[in-house]
């Protein structure tokens, strides 16, 4: 078990405790632990999360007209999952997920093409980051009208086109390197205090939410 | 001198397009050859031909005089043979540099350990140890290209086929790259669109033009 393990399955754990049970105030307890240790990001989490919710927000507003009380508990239910995820993953740059997979003996195939997708996700969104400082620089200005759109529309085309190029030029790379599907990760990462502490606040609510479901 | 790598006839056709014709090349033991050619000239069509991830429509690659009839064939030259993208990202297998560098080792089933003390070696003579544990992908493109290189010359290959390896670089990166290039003692083939930096490099120049090969310069 390793820094990386022990988060996944902290994440995991919450998220699951998040969603299947009533909706509890002690949900609150693991995601401050979270918060605390990555407070110097706390801004930049929140950013984050508030991108996302535009998402949310448009699921939320088409359960809202059905039934209130429960689109408000899939707001809060949603919003403490994915707080508690950007922010545990939140300076998470080596690809920690697909290490997390790996110690935890998932087959190395999923490791790697967990490892692929993250990447490519990864390449496309710098991609998308330097097209937009070019439009910037080239004075486009994103409104309602139809040319932004186009302009939006044109660039997630290359994207979409230059993401399939992307893999096929790198799959002729894994024939040229010798990989077969596996990747092979160092493992300095040595287990901390904090991913104990917040494993036993998750394990704690968990304990309180089947006692109670049983009482 | 004996020849590694012979190119006969080699012919590349892409959607009805006649890419590349009547192509034949010896490459020898320890020779550097450069290629150049305008932008879709077809150079990294060529590179990916002689590196064996790509079959050509006609002609044939020999590689140390065995003749390559399917791409299957290359696989056990794999070892010999180091082929540096265009795009240097679609290079990294890894995420940290050191991952990256001992990853082809790896796959062929050396140990960690070793693997690791090899790396060491290669990052300090590249003078690059100080990335060890950084992201690949948050280097400069210099640096990425310097870590690409050690991942290749990790495996001792005795070819190197190298597709653009100063493109999207400062000049003083690009003396870095010719440095490290002008170091290496092996056979190398190296495709790149300005002619004054290759010159630097090979005393053999080709240039791809109207899909055949010519040379340009013999000194
Ligand atoms: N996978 C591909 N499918 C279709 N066309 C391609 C593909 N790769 C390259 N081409 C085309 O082949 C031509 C030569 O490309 P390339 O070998 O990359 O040239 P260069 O490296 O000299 O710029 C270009 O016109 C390019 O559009
Ligand atoms: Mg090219």
């Amino acid at each position: 078990m390793n820094r990386e393990s022990l988060r996944l399955i902290n994440a995991f754990l919450y998220s699951f405790v998040v969603s299947f049970s009533p909706i509890e105030t002690l949900f609150i307890l693991p995601l401050l632990i979270v918060l605390l240790h990555e407070k110097e990001f706390v801004w930049g989490i929140f950013k984050k999360l508030i991108v996302l919710n535009f998402f949310i927000i448009v699921l939320v507003v088409f359960v809202l007209f059905q039934d209130p009380l429960q689109a408000i508990e899939l707001f809060m239910r949603s919003n403490l999952i994915l707080l508690f995820n950007i922010a545990l993953f939140y300076q998470s740059k080596g690809y920690d997920i697909a290490r997390g997979l790996d110690r935890l003996g998932f087959a190395p195939k999923i490791v790697s093409v967990t490892y692929f997708a993250l990447s490519l996700i990864d390449a496309l969104m710098r991609d998308f980051k330097e097209t937009q400082k070019s439009l910037k620089a080239r004075g486009f200005r994103a409104n309602t009208s139809l040319f932004s759109y186009q302009t939006y529309g044109n660039i997630f085309g290359m994207i979409f086109i230059k993401a399939i190029k992307k893999s096929h030029d790198r799959e002729l790379t894994m024939q040229a390197r010798g990989f077969k599907d596996r990747i092979f990760f160092l493992t300095s990462n040595q287990l901390e205090p904090f991913e104990k502490i917040l494993l036993l606040s998750i394990v704690g609510v968990l304990g309180k939410v089947i006692y109670e479901l049983l009482g | 001198m004996s020849c590694w790598v012979n190119l006969r006839d080699i012919a590349y056709e892409n959607d009805k397009v006649q890419l590349l014709k009547n192509i034949t090349l010896d490459l020898g033991h320890k020779e550097k050859i450069a290629i150049i050619g305008s932008n879709g000239s077809g150079k990294s069509t060529l590179l990916k031909i002689i590196a064996g991830l790509v079959a050509p429509t006609s002609g044939y690659v020999e590689i140390f005089h065995d003749k390559m009839n399917t791409l299957k064939a290359f696989k056990k030259y794999r070892n010999a043979i180091a082929y540096l993208p265009q795009d240097v990202t679609n290079h990294f297998l890894c995420p940290t540099v050191i991952e990256d560098v001992i990853f082809s080792l790896r796959a062929r089933g050396e140990a960690q350990e070793e693997a690791l003390q090899k790396a060491d070696r290669i990052l300090k003579e590249l003078h690059i140890e100080h990335l060890k544990q950084r992201i690949v992908f948050d280097l400069s493109g210099g640096e990425q290209k310097i870590v690409a290189l050690a991942g290749l010359l990790i495996l001792q290959p005795k070819i190197l086929l190298l597709d653009e390896p100063t493109n999207a670089l400062d000049e003083e990166s690009q003396q870095k790259i010719v440095e490290i290039l002008n170091a290496i003692d092996k056979s190398m083939i190296i495709v790149s669109h300005h002619k004054s930096f290759i010159e630097q490099l090979a005393p053999t120049v080709y240039r791809l033009h109207n899909g055949e090969l010519c040379s340009i310069v013999k000194k």
